[in-house]
């Protein structure tokens, strides 16, 4: 073998070995990355699992004071959204309003209606009113049953005492006639 | 979940990113029939629940705890509470709460469903042998029949967790998921890895061939199902989702490429070529699979591929750490193919490419710090920010432009470390907002105390003005003496003011009388006549006794509303002041949620400062690593160059062969 043969033998032996050895790695590093990740359980790790504790608690505590602060309980009026199945309507925005007044307004994404759907409730309003009578209109803009545009909307009167008062805007199916309706429902607190 | 360097994905790490990451854990749906919610509170609760807020989610189980907790929905709310903890991190939580859970009496479906989070908690902890205990608390054929999804989610982890994936009762674990099931295609492909861990290569082979036919077949049938290929479902507020066709299509190329580099250790270069032509050129493991194609191709002595496949190579996109390697690959393949010349080009040219890739690498590591990092990740100005989500698989939605990070992008610990900051940062942000928040708090009870103040001062002085303690003084001298009056029933207290009148003018007839002589000779008359307007008097006010003795208690009644009013204007005066009470009490609460800010600002700029050091520390050793494969690159493109060179100068030299001189004897 002459010197120009081997030295291009060894070149390609260099080239095979570089190719094994990146073959061998790889293997070896998929059966490692085969064994599991551990949560990592570093005093970084800890430290911040109990970080985040106090921090709820925290917010928990914040979350009530803000309450009693700007809406004690003898004046506080609160209104929730819920949502059945949504198989009749597919909620799109709602407007609020109380004694003719708009309090709330909302445009819904599809991570909420997805929210409400599962039965979760919406905090749309909380606010002060004073005792005696007031005028609750709900209005809803959506997708109807014919996937057309839909409009429903809903008045009540309420008598808010000297304690909580909380309401709760029902979108309901109705397989009897295949119709969303809405009902406002006052709950006790 | 991360491509690590060399691209595995594995589905535990998939698993367990999805639990650490804010998105809600579908398998709780299952367990927890949609209904309405009983509770005002639990309905906030999984408002936040079903969208993946969940720290908000969290405090608000945390509020409803303290004002009595969640009424209606018996263990759902703690079971919950629970899945969120997962997802927010916080393992050690979950896991306190499960097994407080446990201790009490629940219902089959409730006791499976925390059994089975507590096991996953403590496959998150890798440990074993407490999580295999767990499954086996739970009641198979229950969980099956209620919530199939986690029944195979559980046979999976068991799965991971066998000693050997070989083991029979593995393999029958394996048997039950429907055999179209993705936990299944992951547990058979960790089933071939671990036949490669006991280099058992040709039944590892075999397994990752069937199992690519049957990726194939199974992908292929879900894009006719959809209709199209590329799906990239993005959510509303912009995060990434799972796309279970991207999964299945992930799996097939990582097990392509893996059967690909086995069958390049056998020397089965053609089924290597053709294993490694099926990956998608546009996937997470394009790269990867243009390097060994080039070398299969290059072995096969197909140059032309090799060389097609590292011009390919060439064009990716910076962000790809195989890239590093093709100048040296491309120099290497001339040099195969008996070009000199060009292998001396490319040589040098791979030696300048290594030399500058040093001097960068060595520019950068020396200027590294967080703010470089953040900056080169893409993420300076979103780390801590509501807007920097994760994806699906836990990892922070970088835009690295530099391809050194690569590597370290694709490694579990560096992401893990990056979340953390985040995390951090986020808490951070927190803090400072609600911050904000107790100073505009603090302001409106400032603003509230100093109205009130001026409330109460001209209430004060409208009271002084109708100077209220005498007119109760006389109020109560009045009822006294009425009710002493009632009680002799004299009817003279109550006389009307006519009667009064008459009274007096009685009186002063008397008086005159007395005064007359007893010579007067009318003297007995007037008597006589006195006598009679005197009896008509008593019985007139005998006779008015009844009504007048009501008039007067009425009025006295009258009197005493309004003294009450007067009673409720100096209550309200009291009370007034009593709301100071209030106002400290507020105070209080106000300053505390202040200290307790502070300290854990204090707490988190130390975790801040860790996490940061860890990351950098992290960064540095990835860099010197680098650094090292340079080295030995920019080494063998030196040593090579120099041989190269070296060849084509002896080529030079070395004369011709000359023609020898044709002999006498031999010419033509």
């Amino acid at each position: 073998m002459n010197s120009v043969t081997k030295t291009f033998f060894d070149a390609r032996a260099l080239g095979v070995f570089l190719v094994l050895l990146l073959i061998s790695t790889l293997l070896k590093a998929e059966t490692d990355v085969s064994e599991p990740q551990a949560v990592p359980d570093s005093e970084v790790a800890l430290s911040v699992e109990e970080l985040k504790k106090q921090v709820i608690k925290l917010n928990r505590d914040l979350f009530i004071l803000e309450e009693d602060l700007l809406f004690p309980a003898n004046t506080q009026f609160v209104v929730y959204l819920s949502v059945s199945t949504g198989q009749f309507f597919a909620l799109d925005s709602v407007t609020l309003k109380v004694d003719d007044q708009i309090v709330a307004a909302h445009l819904y994404t599809e991570r909420q209606l997805e929210a409400l759907k599962r039965g979760g409730m919406q905090r749309l309003h909380i606010g002060n009113l004073k005792t005696g009578e007031h005028e609750i209109t709900a209005v809803l803009h959506g997708i109807g049953p014919d996937k057309k545009d839909y409009k429903l909307a809903t008045t009540r009167k309420i008598n808010k005492l000297n304690d909580l008062k909380a309401l709760e805007i029902r979108i309901e199916d109705q397989s009897e006639n295949y119709q969303p309706v809405i009902n406002l429902v006052e709950w006790e607190k | 979940m991360t491509l690590n360097k060399t691209g595995t994905i594995c589905r535990f790490v998939l698993v367990s990113l999805l639990l650490l990451t804010g998105l809600p854990s579908n398998v709780l749906h299952a367990a927890e029939p949609l209904q309405r919610a009983k509770d005002l509170s639990y309905g906030q609760v999984l408002y936040a629940y079903h969208q993946g807020h969940a720290f908000e989610a969290l405090s608000l189980l945390n509020v409803a705890a303290l004002r009595g907790g969640i009424k209606g929905h018996g263990e759902h709310p703690r079971l919950v509470e629970g899945g969120l903890l997962l997802s927010y991190g916080m393992v050690q939580e979950a896991k306190a709460l499960f097994e407080t859970i446990l201790k009490e009496q629940l219902k089959v479906d409730d006791r499976n469903t925390a059994w089975f989070y507590l096991g996953k908690v403590f496959y998150l902890q890798q440990n074993t042998h407490d999580a295999l205990s767990s499954f086996k608390k739970i009641n198979q054929a229950a969980l099956k029949a209620t919530d199939p999804e986690k029944f195979y989610e559980m046979l999976y982890l068991k799965g991971q967790m066998s000693a050997s994936i070989a083991e029979a009762e593995a393999t029958q674990w394996l048997k039950e998921l429907p055999s179209k099931h993705i936990f299944r295609f992951y547990l058979r492909y960790n089933q071939a890895l671990g036949f490669i861990n006991e280099q058992k290569l040709s039944q590892a082979a075999n397994t990752l061939s069937q199992l690519a036919e049957d990726l194939q077949a199974r992908w292929s049938a879900m894009v006719i199902d959809r209709g199209r290929e590329d799906t990239s479902p993005v959510a509303a507020s912009g995060e990434i989702l799972v796309d279970e066709i991207q999964e299945i299509r992930a799996l097939l190329d990582q097990t392509r490429l893996t059967l690909a580099q086995l069958q390049l250790q056998a020397e089965q270069l053609e089924a290597a070529l053709q294993n490694l032509k099926g990956i998608d050129k546009h996937g997470p493991f394009a790269a990867q699979a243009l390097f060994l194609y080039s070398l299969a191709a290059s072995q096969l002595q197909r140059y032309e591929l090799a060389l097609s496949a590292l011009t390919d190579l060439e064009t990716q996109k910076h962000f790809n750490p195989w890239r590093q390697q093709s100048p040296y690959a491309l120099a290497n393949l001339y040099e195969q193919m008996f070009e000199p010349s060009l292998a001396m080009q490319a040589y040098q040219a791979a030696v300048g490419h290594y030399e500058a890739l040093q001097k960068s690498l060595e520019s950068e590591r020396a200027t590294m710090n967080e703010e470089t990092l953040l900056s080169a990740l893409g993420i300076k100005e979103r780390i801590g920010q509501a807007d920097l989500h994760a994806d699906a698989y836990g990892r922070l939605q970088t835009d690295a432009g530099d391809f050194n990070f690569a590597t370290l992008l694709a490694s579990e610990t560096f992401q893990g470390e990056l979340s953390e900051l985040h995390e951090l940062y986020v808490l951070q942000n927190s803090l400072i907002i609600w911050a904000k928040q107790l100073d505009s708090f603090e302001l409106m009870l400032e603003t509230r105390l100093s109205a009130r103040r001026e409330k109460l001062k001209a209430l004060q002085v409208e009271l002084d003005e109708k100077d209220v303690s005498s007119w109760q003084q006389k109020t109560a001298h009045f009822q006294e003496q009425i009710e002493q009056a009632v009680k002799d029933e004299n009817p003279y207290f109550f006389m009307t003011d006519e009667q009064l009148a008459y009274f007096q003018r009685i009186q002063k007839t008397k008086t005159r009388l007395q005064a007359l002589t007893d010579t007067h000779p009318d003297k007995n008359s007037y008597i006589t006549r006195l006598q009679r307007i005197q009896a008509y008097f008593d019985w007139w006010v005998a006779d008015q006794y009844t009504v007048n003795r009501w008039r007067t208690v009425k009025a006295l009644k009258q009197l005493q509303a309004e003294m009450s009013d007067f009673q409720e204007a100096v209550q309200g005066l009291k009370s007034q002041q009593e709301l100071d009470t209030t106002h400290r009490l507020f105070s209080q609460r106000l300053e505390d949620g202040r200290q307790r800010l502070q300290s854990l600002q204090t707490e988190i700029e130390s975790s801040l400062s860790r996490s940061r050091n860890k990351l950098l520390s992290l960064v540095d050793q990835a860099m010197q690593a680098q650094l090292t494969e340079v080295a030995a690159y920019l080494l063998a493109s030196r040593e090579a160059l120099a041989r190269v060179s070296d060849q084509i100068l002896n080529q030079e030299l070395t004369p011709a062969p000359e023609q020898q001189p044709l002999e006498e004897g031999n010419a033509l």
